[in-house]
């Protein structure tokens, strides 16, 4: 509502963040937080055995994660954080008030990441040398598998606080908001998961780097079978207690009744999900530590592909059952804080708004209003013609073809959190929302766009309402004769 | 009395353009931040300066390689790109500390003025990781046979790399103007429009550049003066002495010129008052760069086996300039932005105290008359979404269905908490269990009294009596696909 607002009015703004936000994940858990604790091993393994392919086979694969994570992960992890302070940036802004110390702390976690990343890659070859210098080399593995969590540790704290900020709204601070109620579930979770995904990933990679030697080639595919074995259960237990604490959470944040129902779709796609890789995956594993002669090439990648869907729909779930929150009962997705909620809904976004065509709506400037209006309520999950269309959205509630009653869609407005609880309120007042639905009416009609103003710039909102030069206090008494 | 005293509490609408901060207080002291913000910019820039130094000099030196087929220059441009590896991944990471700063003192003017310039503020991403990967690429590929073949095309890498890698700096730029120039917000409509508000960026953007080349010529003096760096063997045409003194020439020239664009800057940076306090400590800076420019000039001319014994020097000379630089710059932008700042941090308390004020007066009323249950307010609230009184909107109107429950408040109930789905040309209706026994009773006697199918008269009081209700005739008359 303050901020200049972008607006990507195609692809719809969550796109963005969730391309970006998708990626980086794909890329952060397997190929940083589990694949460098078992390079690592792969590492040790190499030299208690002194057999040197296990080295090679070591190092080619870091490179690869080396490459990766210092481009694309470094800089979508970034992204994440510019894309949400593009959409979001009262949320964005909000959390790093609250969180300031966290990311500090993540900060110098991730320095030291990546120098380690930098010092055991780029010496590899340089620390062959003594024994002595070996295993200080593998140390710098070890160093770097604990700052890799570490990283991922914290910023999970963050996302869960996002969720569902716990007892943070009563008593603010960061240790109250860090010690969210799902904080640990997700740890537990997500730690396994990335570990899990990396042995797969190295299993995907190992299709390209141990081609000839057959002998070898089975003794690797036997080694990261453990590896997944000894990790799996600890899969099972955090998705379990993950599954197990969303709807409790959620009962918190939503009403009961809606909740479960909405959440029934999303729980029965990520049990089935679970279920289907966890199924493949054990399989997979066990020939591979029985029988890995038997491994046929496309095994090893169908597990890795599983395990990214996987991931994917933990995203979204997480994305999901955030709504109508950007940071649970703080504030909505829309940017609005529920404590403005009240004063919003008397009297009115548009006068509050920094940038507006309109504070007064009158007859003649109604659907320009209503823009202002559908850009600060609704653009942050709506486009007029494109993903989400607002537009498409009435069309399939009254017809494509057919007049829509703007008494209805006023109605529909007013209430849309109570009949899709993944919706805020409406935040404005009744004058509002006749204008919003003479926008939505004409958009339907002329299938114009809404330009975000990133491109199309800012309109201060008009002074009209400025009525005095003299700023009055809240307690001057005299200052209530003088209402114009 | 309590709406105009809410409008009068925000007067002050419209002073300024800038947004209302968020009412969170700072994570800390606000002076620790800054010096966060200044010092932790300072390692950035010096990495980042590394990097595009770097980049501009692999591409020099191998371009130069590729025409006059000289070897020491291959070797040199190969020793440059291995260290671009390192700069570029700490350029990324010392970034963080003071994005973090500047995200939490200029939250309003940073995030206004990345909103405004968002595609290409966005752009930053691809465009820093495509110039990364490519210089992995150059990197990689330097003793490939297809590259060794192909040493033109190898060389195009980089120079794409190097394309990409300066418009980095514009972008950053461009948006570290326009956040102190609220006035100008209006007329963005943009990036391109967004970089000629002032006259500025332009001058800023040469300012780094130079300061690049500068940089990575001193640190190359350091870097060819490592024991591991082999010189005898491996270098046809240069000593380890001509080597440094090839770049402290580089740094001497590109110092040197700062001395015309710096004032540039200063000249083009606009002010709305006296800034004393900024221009004595840029002309500190300026002293320690004489300074340092004048050791310079004696280690060029140096003899072979004593160059270099001024290099400690030098350095801590120039860390001093830009450190005043650094300061300098901080202090305009204080000081650019106090009027601002001013009137939105009255207008942010106003507001608050507008949204308290409702808040309360929110509290107060549903203290008085919250507990009342009234059926036609709260079918408004919660069904008049989708059911009208007598048009098909989203759902049936009530008065069809009010006729399947003559008398039996009830059943709707008991259909609302679990609803079927009876007609197929509508979606199916959401369940209503979270509104409560007592207010969907409250609802159901209001719809079936509004529609003239309730015969008793009786107001709306819960019915608890689980019992009849339960054994309600109306399920038989409910059939669920
Ligand atoms: C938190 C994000 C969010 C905000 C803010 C939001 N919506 Fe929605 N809205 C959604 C989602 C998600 C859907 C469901 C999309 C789908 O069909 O899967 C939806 C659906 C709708 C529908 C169709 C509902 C139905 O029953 O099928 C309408 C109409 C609608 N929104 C209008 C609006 C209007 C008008 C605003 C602004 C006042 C708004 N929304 C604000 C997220 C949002």
């Amino acid at each position: 509502m303050d901020f200049p607002i972008f607006h990507m009015d195609w692809a719809g703004n969550r796109m963005l963040i969730a391309v970006i936000a998708i990626i980086h994940v794909m890329i952060n858990h397997p190929m940083a937080v589990g694949m460098m604790p078992l390079i690592t091993l792969m590492e040790y393994f190499g030299f208690k055995t002194g057999d040197k392919r296990w080295d090679t086979l070591a190092k080619k694969i870091l490179f690869i994660c080396f490459i990766v994570t210092t481009t694309a992960g470094a800089l979508t992890g970034v992204g994440i954080w510019l894309s949400t302070s593009l959409i979001n940036p009262y949320a964005i802004g909000s959390l790093i008030r609250i969180f300031f110390w966290a990311w500090f702390t993540e900060w110098i976690i991730f320095v030291l990441e990546v120098s380690l990343i930098l010092a055991y890659y780029l010496l590899w070859d340089k620390m062959q040398g003594s024994i002595k210098s070996k295993l200080n080399h593998i140390r710098i593995g070890l160093a770097l598998s604990i700052s890799s969590w570490g990283t991922m540790a914290i910023i999970v704290a963050i996302l869960g606080f996002m969720m569902d900020p716990g007892d943070w709204t009563k008593t603010p601070g960061l240790i109250t908001g860090a010690l969210n109620p799902l904080y640990l579930p997700q740890l537990a979770f997500r730690t396994p998961m990335a570990m899990v995904g990396a042995g797969l990933f190295a299993w995907f990679l190992m299709i390209f780097f141990v081609k000839k030697d057959r002998e070898f080639r089975n003794k690797a595919i036997r080694f990261v079978s453990i590896w997944c074995i000894c990790w799996l259960p600890l899969l099972f237990v955090g998705a379990m207690w993950y599954h197990d604490r969303i709807p409790q959470m959620m009962q918190g944040n939503i009403d009961v009744a809606i909740a479960t129902q909405q959440w029934a779709n999303q729980s029965n796609n990520l049990l089935w999900i679970t279920w289907v890789s966890a199924v493949v995956v054990v399989v997979t594993v066990t020939i591979g530590l029985l029988k890995p002669n038997f491994m046929p090439r496309v095994a090893l990648l169908i597990p890795f592909i599983l395990i990214i869907a996987m991931l994917g729909q933990f995203e979204r779930v997480r994305e999901f059952i955030r709504k109508p929150y950007v940071i649970g009962d703080y504030m909505y997705a829309n940017g609005i804080r529920v404590e403005d909620y009240p004063l919003l809904q008397s009297e009115g976004i548009l006068k509050y708004a920094t940038y507006a065509h309109v504070r007064e709506i009158t007859e003649d400037n109604k659907v320009l209003a209503g823009q202002d209006v559908f850009n600060i309520a609704c653009t942050r999950c709506h486009t007029t013609q494109g993903v989400n269309s607002v537009v498409e959205k009435f069309d399939n509630l009254y017809g494509k073809d057919k007049t829509w009653d703007p008494a209805a869609m006023s109605a529909y407005i007013k209430g849309m959190h109570n009949a899709r609880p993944f919706m805020p309120p409406f935040p404005g007042n009744d004058k509002e929302l006749d204008a919003l639905v003479a926008y939505v009416l004409q958009i339907k009609e002329t299938g114009e766009t809404l330009p975000g103003m990133q491109s199309a710039g800012i309109v201060i909102a008009p002074e009209t309402v400025r009525r005095s030069p003299v700023r009055i206090s809240a307690g001057d008494a005299d200052a209530s004769n003088v209402t114009p | 009395m309590t709406t105009s005293l809410l409008n009068l509490l925000y007067l002050a609408q419209s002073q300024t353009p800038v947004p209302h901060d968020i009412p969170l207080p700072l994570p800390a002291d606000r002076g620790l931040i800054v010096g966060v913000l200044i010092a932790m910019f300072l390692v950035h820039i010096l990495f980042v300066n590394l990097m595009l130094g770097g980049t501009i000099l692999t591409a020099f030196f191998q371009g130069r390689s590729i025409l006059k087929g000289s070897n020491d220059d291959d070797i040199l441009a190969y020793e440059i790109a291995k260290t671009i590896t390192v700069s570029k991944s700490m350029a990324v990471v010392m970034g963080v500390a003071p994005l973090l700063a500047i995200n939490v003192i200029y939250t309003v003017y940073f995030y206004s003025a990345n909103a405004l310039t968002g595609y290409v503020w966005i752009g930053l991403v691809p465009t820093a990781m495509t110039a990364f990967l490519l210089l992995y690429l150059h990197k990689y590929t330097w003793h490939s046979e297809f590259m060794l073949k192909h040493r033109k095309l190898h060389h195009s890498i980089v120079m794409l790399a190097l394309a990409l890698l300066l418009c980095v700096p514009f972008i950053f730029l461009t948006n570290i103007n326009l956040m102190l120039f609220p006035d100008k917000w209006e007329q963005v409509n943009g990036f391109f429009s967004a970089m000629f508000i002032n006259h500025n960026v332009i001058p800023r953007f040469l300012h780094f550049f130079n300061a690049s080349l500068a940089v990575t010529g001193l640190f190359m003096v350091w870097y060819v003066g490592l024991p591991s760096f082999k010189v005898e063997g491996r270098f046809t045409d240069s000593s380890r002495a001509d080597l440094k003194r090839r770049f402290y020439k580089l740094a001497t020239i590109f110092t040197l010129m700062q001395f015309v664009i710096g004032p540039l800057v200063w000249l083009t940076l606009p002010r709305n008052m006296e800034m004393v306090g900024m221009n004595v400590v840029l002309t500190i800076g300026i002293i320690f760069a004489v300074i340092a420019m004048i050791l310079l000039a004696k280690e060029i001319n140096a003899k072979d086996e004593v160059i270099g014994a001024s290099f400690k020097p030098i350095v801590l000379l120039l860390s001093v300039t830009v450190l005043c630089m650094g300061t300098g710059r901080h202090m305009y932008r204080e000081q650019i932005l106090i009027p601002h700042t001013d009137d939105m941090e009255d207008e942010t308390a106003i507001y608050v105290k507008s949204r308290d004020a409702a808040l309360e007066l929110q509290r107060l009323n549903e203290a008085a008359g919250g507990s009342a249950l009234n059926g036609e307010l709260l079918f408004t609230k919660t069904c008049a979404t989708c059911h009208a009184m007598d048009k098909v909107l989203a759902a049936p109107p009530l008065i069809d269905v009010a006729k399947t429950y003559k008398d039996n408040p009830q059943g709707i109930v008991t259909w609302a908490k679990a609803p079927g789905r009876k007609r197929k040309e509508f979606a199916p209706m959401p369940a209503m269990g979270h509104v409560g026994d007592e207010k969907l009773t409250a609802i159901a006697e209001y719809i079936l009294k509004a529609t003239g199918n309730s015969t008793e008269a009786q107001p709306a009081e819960p019915t608890t009596s689980k019992a009849t209700g339960d054994a309600t005739p109306s399920t038989s008359t409910q059939p669920v696909e």
